[in-house]
């Protein structure tokens, strides 16, 4: 288990992205509209811009400079001209505190 | 049409200059090899091609040329025209509603001999002319406007692609270019303003996000320019109408030869996979531009090849040459084949759509989110309703310059009531 605090909940608003680093990791922190926190990795499969500096669409991150689209959930690519998916991590919130954990990928979400 | 010429290398080619244009630099670094090309164009020291003189009154500070953190930050806020609701709504209420309105107005009035003819150049202008103005946020345009919209961005497409222009045309490029601006304050005048002056605050109102309304909202403060926000939408109409014909219309002669070759394929063309395959196959074969160019911000060195290039100095990419290359796309790379397999990390269009931080936003628009997005769509409603090249027709090709594209393509329709019921 190698849970990292990486942000405050108060930190990032709903339907917000934000970039944290974990270990030299650069995470992309997903704050859903219904309040759900998830974690995927920043750099675009595509190209390798951050992802954190795109937006929010219906679940899935928008690249900023290509528009390829990850579901937030699961990192699949569900737009091109990505085709590969991105990481994702496990995320906790615990009283305001997000934790990342860099180990373990998948979905377990809590906002 | 006749088979092209092989273009594989250079020998095949035989002389590179006719894809190349006449202002590049005489020390331009020429580039043939696509994993050469893909490592350059993407490289972050490579600025996007300075813009021509005949390209400033009509693309100059557009997302076109922007260049670095301009360019990422207007970018971000275009991407939002590509979404998947937005693409889903181009497609089901704009495009294709207008392309069956067309067929059904093709059925109703055949030529005296009973076959449905029509030339597919001006049968695509006309329906991506209202997918266009929907993705700008024009009025629907009424078939008059149609006509003068499609004039007018003739006038455009002559003034923006001046650069491309050979001999003697090239030397009068500067009328090409009059025409280009005369005809951008036509379409500012009489379709632009009066967009601007009625669209929405909110860009997300009216259905979603245009263009215009985008613009309008003044995210990117140079669009509080108006003439800067009136190119941006121009250069929008340009690439929805002209690409898109070009692209439709290779695809309809392409596969067209491949099926006489290969009759097994014919049930094929009800399979959308197939289809965009076809499209991706020809984007490959048939890039909208000859050349890609950047400029070297500093000295860099290629690693896939070694080779320097000097700051300041230009390269140039030679799109069909590189789309071509066997070492990526097989020893048949030069030949049409919606089959063909190509590495996994090699996309199937080639370097079609660019590389790097200005691939083409239009790339969401032709390809979807799977792959197959409006053009397969169009392609196989009209591979369905019978097209094909009229027999009694010529196609007809532009002589003037290095791009590559139809002015005419006769076509008859042999089973049009498929589509129109």
């Amino acid at each position: 288990m190698t849970r990292h605090r990486v942000a405050r909940l108060s930190e990032i608003g709903r339907s917000e992205l934000k970039r944290v680093e974990v270990n030299g990791i650069a995470i992309c922190l997903v704050r859903l509209e219904e309040g759900d926190v998830y974690a995927i990795d920043d750099t675009c499969t595509h190209e390798f811009f951050s992802l954190s500096e795109g937006e929010l669409y219906n679940g899935a991150v928008q690249c900023p400079m290509h528009g390829s689209l990850f579901d937030a959930r699961t990192g699949s690519v569900t737009g091109l001209p990505a085709v590969e998916p991105v990481s994702t991590y496990s995320v906790v919130v615990e009283d305001d505190e997000i934790f990342v954990d860099i180990q373990r990928s998948g979905v377990d979400p809590v906002g | 049409m006749e088979d092209e010429p092989k273009v594989g290398d250079l020998d095949e080619v035989g002389s590179l200059a006719r894809y190349l244009p006449e202002y590049l630099p005489k020390d331009t670094v020429i580039i043939t090899d696509y994993e050469e090309a893909f490592e350059a164009v993407r490289h972050v020291k490579m600025r996007v091609e300075p813009i021509h003189e005949s390209q400033v009154s009509i693309a100059g500070d557009t997302l076109f040329s922007l260049h670095g953190s301009d360019h990422v930050f207007r970018r971000r806020i275009m991407n939002r025209m590509v979404r998947p609701d937005s693409l889903e709504r181009y497609r089901n209420e704009i495009t294709m509603p207008a392309l069956l309105r067309r067929l059904r107005q093709l059925q109703d009035s055949p030529d005296s001999d009973g076959i449905h003819r029509t030339d597919l150049v001006k049968l695509s202008k006309r329906t991506f002319v209202e997918f266009a103005t929907t993705l700008v946020g024009i009025n629907s345009p009424t078939e008059e406007e149609g006509a003068e919209l499609e004039e007018l961005v003739n006038g455009l497409h002559l003034g923006l692609h001046a650069r491309f222009l050979v001999g003697e045309p090239y030397k009068n490029r500067w009328s090409h270019i009059a025409l280009g601006n005369e005809s951008l304050g036509a379409l500012s005048e009489r379709y632009l303003d009066p967009a601007f002056a009625r669209c929405p605050v909110n860009p997300e109102a009216s259905g979603g996000p245009n263009l215009i309304s985008i613009l309008a909202a003044g995210e990117d403060p140079a669009w509080k320019h108006r003439e800067i926000a009136l190119r941006e939408a121009a250069v929008f109409i340009i690439a929805a109408i002209d690409s898109t014909t070009n692209l439709l219309t290779y695809s309809v002669d392409e596969v067209h030869r491949w099926l006489n070759k290969h009759p097994e394929d014919a049930l094929l063309t009800e399979d959308r996979e197939f289809v965009g395959r076809v499209v991706q196959e020809t984007l490959r074969l048939h890039p909208a531009t000859p050349h890609l160019a950047r400029q070297a911000a500093e000295d860099i060195q290629l690693e896939t090849t070694g080779r320097a290039i000097r700051n300041g100095q230009w390269i140039a990419v030679v799109m069909p040459v590189v789309n071509r290359d066997r070492k990526v796309f097989g020893p048949t790379a030069a030949e049409f084949n919606p089959h063909r397999e190509v590495p996994p990390t090699r996309p199937r269009y080639g370097l079609t759509f660019g590389a790097g931080q200005h691939q083409c936003i239009g790339l969401r628009v032709v390809l979807g989110n799977d792959g197959i997005g409006s053009h397969a769509h169009v392609l196989k409603t009209l591979l369905a309703a019978g097209v094909r090249p009229d027999p009694e027709g010529t196609p007809e090709m532009e002589p003037s310059t290095k791009r590559s594209f139809f002015t005419s393509y006769p076509v008859i329709f042999t089973n049009l009531q498929a589509v129109t019921r």
